[in-house]
């Protein structure tokens, strides 16, 4: 049973880690994208929006489906 | 205004029905692995986790099929966006097959008294992860530039040569893992099949919830890095 819960517990520690490095890119993104509109401000043609959904969810950028 | 050609990214509204299906499976996975399936008469308990193992390794094939398959589209069309599909479904492979190694070495310790043994199934199974964890290392190292990348799309497609290596190695070499599916028969009772499709459902399931997520955010790096450069964002 120790080897059980060592391989299942193994897959949602990776699981997790994963997530969480994802977690942190899109926060750095977040921050490069206020970084990028405080720089060109208001009228810089910053898109204004945060990581997760901007450009991305509303923008065409012809990014195939996966 | 007409909007210009192109697909849409996956936005997140899409995301939530999934991750609510995704979790409804996840316990029906662990349900089955644990509570439905029965005991394994020869190996007992350790056995359970084959209703991980197996999944993870089904996934990692497919996302590497996936990585092949944009890296052909790359190389094709040029569009980048290819690019970061084929480097996205690469990493999530190789997170599984990671996954499927470490889950490998823990049920073969207590079964065959070690934790690694150069069968020819584990050593094609290990190139084969090497050959991904080397394009992603390639991937990275090329940045911006489109010749290198396309030196990396090659090297994803080429890897990919493996994957049938590593599946018929179980069948016509000497290897320790034992063939499930045969065209005779599956090979399981019909409680362990059950919670093996559930596993195979779950993690295909979850694999596509991650690379879609994956995707999305490759895909914002790729906008915001050409804005950081001053550059003009492709229509």
């Amino acid at each position: 049973m120790t080897y059980l819960f060592w391989a299942f517990a193994a897959v949602w520690a990776g699981v997790f880690l994963y997530l969480y490095g994802l977690v942190r890119r899109s926060r750095l993104l977040e921050q490069q994208v206020e970084d990028l509109v405080r720089q060109r401000g208001p009228a810089g043609g910053g898109t204004g929006a945060s990581a997760g959904e901007a450009p991305g969810a509303e923008e065409r950028v012809g990014a195939p489906r996966p | 205004m007409p909007r210009p050609p192109g697909r849409r990214i996956p936005a997140r509204s899409s995301d939530e029905p999934l991750a609510w299906i995704l979790f409804a499976l996840m316990v029906l996975a662990l349900y089955g692995a644990f509570l439905f399936a029965e005991r394994e008469r020869v190996m007992g308990d350790i056995q359970r986790i084959f209703y991980v193992h197996l999944p993870l390794a089904w996934v990692g094939f497919v996302a590497f099929g996936h990585a092949c398959w944009a890296s052909i589209r790359y190389l094709a069309t040029g569009r980048r966006e290819w690019d970061v599909v084929s480097a996205s479904a690469a990493e999530v492979g190789v997170l599984f097959a990671t996954l499927v190694i470490i889950t490998g070495s823990l049920w073969a310790r207590p079964v065959w008294g070690t934790w690694w043994t150069w069968d020819p199934q584990l050593t094609t199974y290990l190139i084969l992860w090497f050959i991904y964890v080397g394009y992603l290392v390639l991937r990275a190292a090329a940045g911006d530039d489109p010749r290198q990348a396309r030196v990396a799309a090659v090297f994803a497609i080429v890897g990919f040569a493996d994957v049938p290596l590593v599946w018929l190695s179980a069948r016509y070499l000497r290897a320790l893992s034992p063939v499930i599916f045969t065209s005779h028969s599956l090979g399981l009772a019909p409680s362990m099949a059950w919670a093996l499709a559930a596993g195979l459902a779950a993690w295909s399931l979850f694999y596509v919830v991650l690379v879609r997520v994956r995707i999305r955010l490759g895909l914002v790096e790729a906008v915001v890095a050409r804005a950081a450069d001053g550059r003009e964002a492709a229509p």
